[in-house]
C-alpha cells in the first residue's frame, strides 16, 4: 500500500539516563497529513526544539518511533528540510557552497540550489563567508537550504526570529503555498498571530508533554485562544519591573 | 597574558596531559633506547648540539602557536577583513593573513614543483637552479594571488578554485558524483580554510625545513624520520581540530541525511590525501638531497600520523582535538619508531590501522543507534 505524506509519530519518549539532563519528553503521539501546517506553541524549555530533532531523526527517542511515508524516519532524511533554532552552520563557507554542497547530498541539481538562494533573497551576498552575514541573513540561508529540494516534511524552529518584514511575507507565502500542495510543514513560533494565520492545527507543548489544541475557524479565535492557553501556564507580570515606568 | 589566565582555568585537564606525556615519554625512551644509542653515539658533538638546538626552536615556535591557539578558541575566519570584523587586533590579522598565504604557497609549491622536478629533472636534464627557480615562482604566484578569492570576481574565482581549495567543484553537475567524494572535497577546503590549520601547516613547514637540513647534513635517518613524522603529525592535528570545530555544525549536516559513518569516511578520505601529500614531500626531499636510501622509512614516517588520525577522531570524544593530539601522538611515534627500528614493522602498520578501524566502526555505530552520547546523537 502506497502512502503519501503521512508523518506518524508513536508513543515518541526522550529522557537523558547518563545525566545530561532531568528533562524528559512524551510519550508524545501525532499524526499528520499532507497539507497539515502544524502550528507548535509553548513555555521556553518545554521541549519544542527535542521534539523537532527527534521527528527529523537527528536525535534517537528513548522509545517509540517516526515514520514518514510508511518509513521510519532514519530512512526518510533526504525527505525532510530542517530549520534548527541555533542555525549554525561552518562560517568558513559562503551561503553559494552550502547550498551547492547540500543540493550535491540531496542529489538535487544545482539549478534547486540557485533558485532557492533567489527566492530567500540570497544572491547578493551569496560569495561571503558565512561569519560575515548577520542573523537575519543566516536565517534566509538557513531557509534556503531547509527548503531547496521541497521536502515532503519541513521543520521550521522559530523561523521568524531576526527575519525582516520582507522576508517574513516569503516565508508566510512559502507556507501557504507548502499547504496548498499537500506536503507537512511543522514551525514552532511565540507569535501567536503568525501560528493562528499559517497553521491549520496546533500543538500545545509543555513540560516535555504535548497536546493537539482546539483550533477554532476565524483566526481571530484561535489567536484569541492561544493567548488565553499562555496565560494559564505563564501569566503576565504582575508589577512593572522598575517603579514609575507604568505609561 | 589573558591566555596564562585561560590556561590556568584548565589546569586538572593540563597536569593530567603533562603527566600522560611524561609517562609515554619515558616509556618511549626505555624501548627504543637500544635502537638509538650508536646512532647517537655515531654523531660528531657539533652536529649534536646543532641538532638539539633545532630540535629546541622547533619545539618552542610550535609550542607558541599551539598555546596562543589553544587559548583562542573564539577565532573565527582567518582572511584578513574578516578576521577584522571579526574583532581580532590587526596585528593577528595579518598574522593569520600569512599564514593563509604560507599554507597557499607550501601546498602550489609543492604540487608544481614536483611536477617541475620530475619533468626537468628526470626527463629534460634542466640544472637544478633553474627547476628551484621555477617551483619558487610558482608558490609566489600562488601565495600572492589566491587570496583574491573572496574578493568576488568570479572569473578569478572560478579560475583560482582549484588552488583555493573550492568546497564545490564549480562543474559540478548534479550526476556521476558519489556523495562521499562531494564530502571529502568539502572537507579538504574547509581544512584550508581554518586559522588553526594554517598554524599547524606552519609548524608543519617549519619540520620539513628541519628534516630537510637534517637530511642534507647527512644526518642519521631516524633522525630525519622523526623530523618527517613531525611534520606528518601537525597536519594530523590540523584534521583533529577541524573535526573539532564541525561538531558545532553537525547538524546542519545531519539534517541533509548525512549519517555518522559517512562524517568518518570523507574524514579518512581527507586524511589519506594528506598522508599521500606528506609521504611525497618526505620523498622530495629524500631524492633533492641525495639520501634516497632512506625513502621507504621517511615517506611512511611522514604518512604515519595522518593515516592514524581520521581513526583515532571517535574513539574517546571528536570535540576534544587535545585528546586527539595524545592518542595520535603515541599511536603514530610507536608504529614509526618501530618501523624505523626494523621494516618486518611494516606490516605493524596496515594492521594497527585496520584495529582501529573496526574499534572505531563498534563506536560510531553506538552513536547512530543512541547507546553511546556523542556530537551526532
Amino acid at each position: 500500500m502506497l502512502v503519501t505524506n503521512q508523518l506518524i509519530a508513536a508513543a515518541v519518549e526522550k529522557s537523558f539516563p547518563d545525566g545530561a539532563s532531568a528533562f524528559k519528553l512524551g510519550p508524545i503521539d501525532l499524526e499528520l497529513q499532507g497539507g497539515t501546517s502544524l502550528a507548535v506553541v509553548g513555555p521556553n524549555g518545554s521541549g519544542k526544539s527535542t521534539l523537532f530533532q527527534i521527528l527529523t531523526g537527528n536525535l534517537n527517542a528513548t522509545a517509540g518511533k517516526v515514520m514518514l511515508s510508511g518509513h521510519l524516519i532514519s530512512e526518510s532524511r533526504k525527505s525532510i528540510g530542517y530549520l534548527p533554532q541555533h542555525n549554525l552552520l561552518p562560517l568558513w563557507a559562503t551561503p553559494d557552497e552550502l547550498c551547492r554542497y547540500s543540493a550535491g547530498m540531496l542529489a538535487s541539481s544545482p539549478g534547486a540550489a540557485n533558485n532557492a538562494l533567489a527566492y530567500w533573497d540570497c544572491l547578493e551576498f551569496s560569495h561571503r563567508p558565512i561569519g560575515m552575514l548577520s542573523s537575519g541573513m543566516r536565517k534566509r540561508v538557513g531557509l534556503a537550504i531547509a527548503t531547496l529540494h521541497n521536502p515532503r516534511l519541513l521543520v521550521l524552529d522559530e523561523p521568524f526570529e531576526a527575519l525582516d518584514l520582507g522576508h517574513i511575507a516569503a516565508l508566510r507565502q512559502e507556507i501557504q503555498r507548502r499547504k496548498a500542495t499537500g506536503v507537512i510543514t511543522i514551525f514552532a513560533t511565540h507569535i501567536a498571530s503568525f501560528a493562528a494565520e499559517l497553521g491549520t492545527a496546533g500543538y500545545f507543548i509543555h513540560n516535555g508533554t504535548g497536546t493537539l489544541i482546539p483550533w477554532p475557524e476565524s483566526k481571530a479565535a484561535r489567536e484569541e485562544f492561544l493567548e488565553q492557553k499562555f496565560a494559564g501556564v505563564a501569566p503576565p507580570p504582575s508589577a512593572f519591573l522598575h517603579a514609575g515606568a507604568a505609561p | 597574558m589573558s591566555w596564562l589566565r585561560r590556561t590556568r582555568q584548565g589546569l586538572g585537564e593540563a597536569i593530567i596531559a603533562l603527566v600522560a606525556i611524561g609517562v609515554f615519554g619515558s616509556l618511549f625512551i626505555h624501548v627504543f633506547r637500544d635502537i638509538f644509542s650508536p646512532d647517537i653515539a655515531a654523531l660528531a658533538p657539533n652536529t649534536v648540539r646543532g641538532s638539539v638546538s633545532v630540535a629546541c626552536l622547533v619545539v618552542l615556535a610550535t609550542t607558541c602557536l599551539l598555546m596562543r591557539r589553544v587559548c583562542q578558541n573564539d577565532v573565527t575566519l582567518g582572511w584578513r577583513n574578516f578576521s577584522l570584523l571579526s574583532g581580532l587586533a590587526p596585528n593577528q590579522a595579518g598574522i593569520t593573513d600569512i599564514f593563509f598565504r604560507a599554507a597557499l604557497a607550501i601546498c602550489a609549491g609543492i604540487l608544481t614543483g614536483g611536477l617541475v622536478i620530475l619533468v626537468g629533472q628526470g626527463a629534460l636534464k634542466v640544472p637544478q637552479i633553474w627547476i628551484m627557480a621555477a617551483t619558487t615562482g610558482c608558490s609566489l604566484v600562488a601565495a600572492i594571488t589566491a587570496p583574491r578569492y573572496f574578493t568576488g570576481t568570479r572569473g578569478i574565482r572560478a579560475f583560482l578554485g582549484f588552488i583555493t581549495f573550492d568546497l564545490v567543484s564549480r562543474t559540478w553537475t548534479g550526476t556521476r558524483t558519489s556523495p562521499i567524494a562531494i564530502m571529502i572535497r568539502w572537507r579538504g577546503g574547509l581544512l584550508m580554510r581554518q586559522p588553526a590549520t594554517w598554524a599547524f601547516w606552519g609548524a608543519a613547514l617549519l619540520a620539513t625545513g628541519a628534516m630537510a637540513a637534517a637530511s642534507a647534513l647527512k644526518i642519521p635517518v631516524p633522525f630525519v624520520s622523526a623530523f618527517a613524522w613531525l611534520a606528518g603529525w601537525f597536519m594530523a592535528v590540523s584534521i583533529a581540530f577541524q573535526a573539532a570545530s564541525e561538531t558545532t555544525s553537525i547538524h546542519f549536516e545531519y539534517a541533509l541525511g548525512i549519517t555518522p559513518r559517512q562524517i568518518a569516511r570523507s574524514h579518512a578520505g581527507t586524511s589519506f590525501m594528506i598522508a599521500a601529500l606528506s609521504a611525497f614531500i618526505a620523498a622530495l626531499v629524500c631524492i633533492l638531497t641525495n639520501r634516497t636510501e632512506m625513502i621507504p622509512t621517511t615517506m611512511a614516517s611522514a604518512a604515519m600520523a595522518p593515516s592514524m588520525i581520521p581513526f583515532l577522531l571517535w574513539q574517546i570524544d571528536v570535540r576534544r582535538p587535545l585528546i586527539q593530539m595524545l592518542t595520535c601522538l603515541m599511536a603514530s611515534l610507536f608504529v614509526a619508531t618501530a618501523i624505523i627500528a626494523t621494516k618486518a614493522a611494516f606490516l605493524l602498520w596496515p594492521a594497527v590501522l585496520v584495529f582501529l578501524a573496526q574499534e572505531q566502526g563498534k563506536r560510531l555505530h553506538a552513536i547512530a543507534s543512541g547507546e553511546r552520547s556523542g556530537p551526532y546523537t
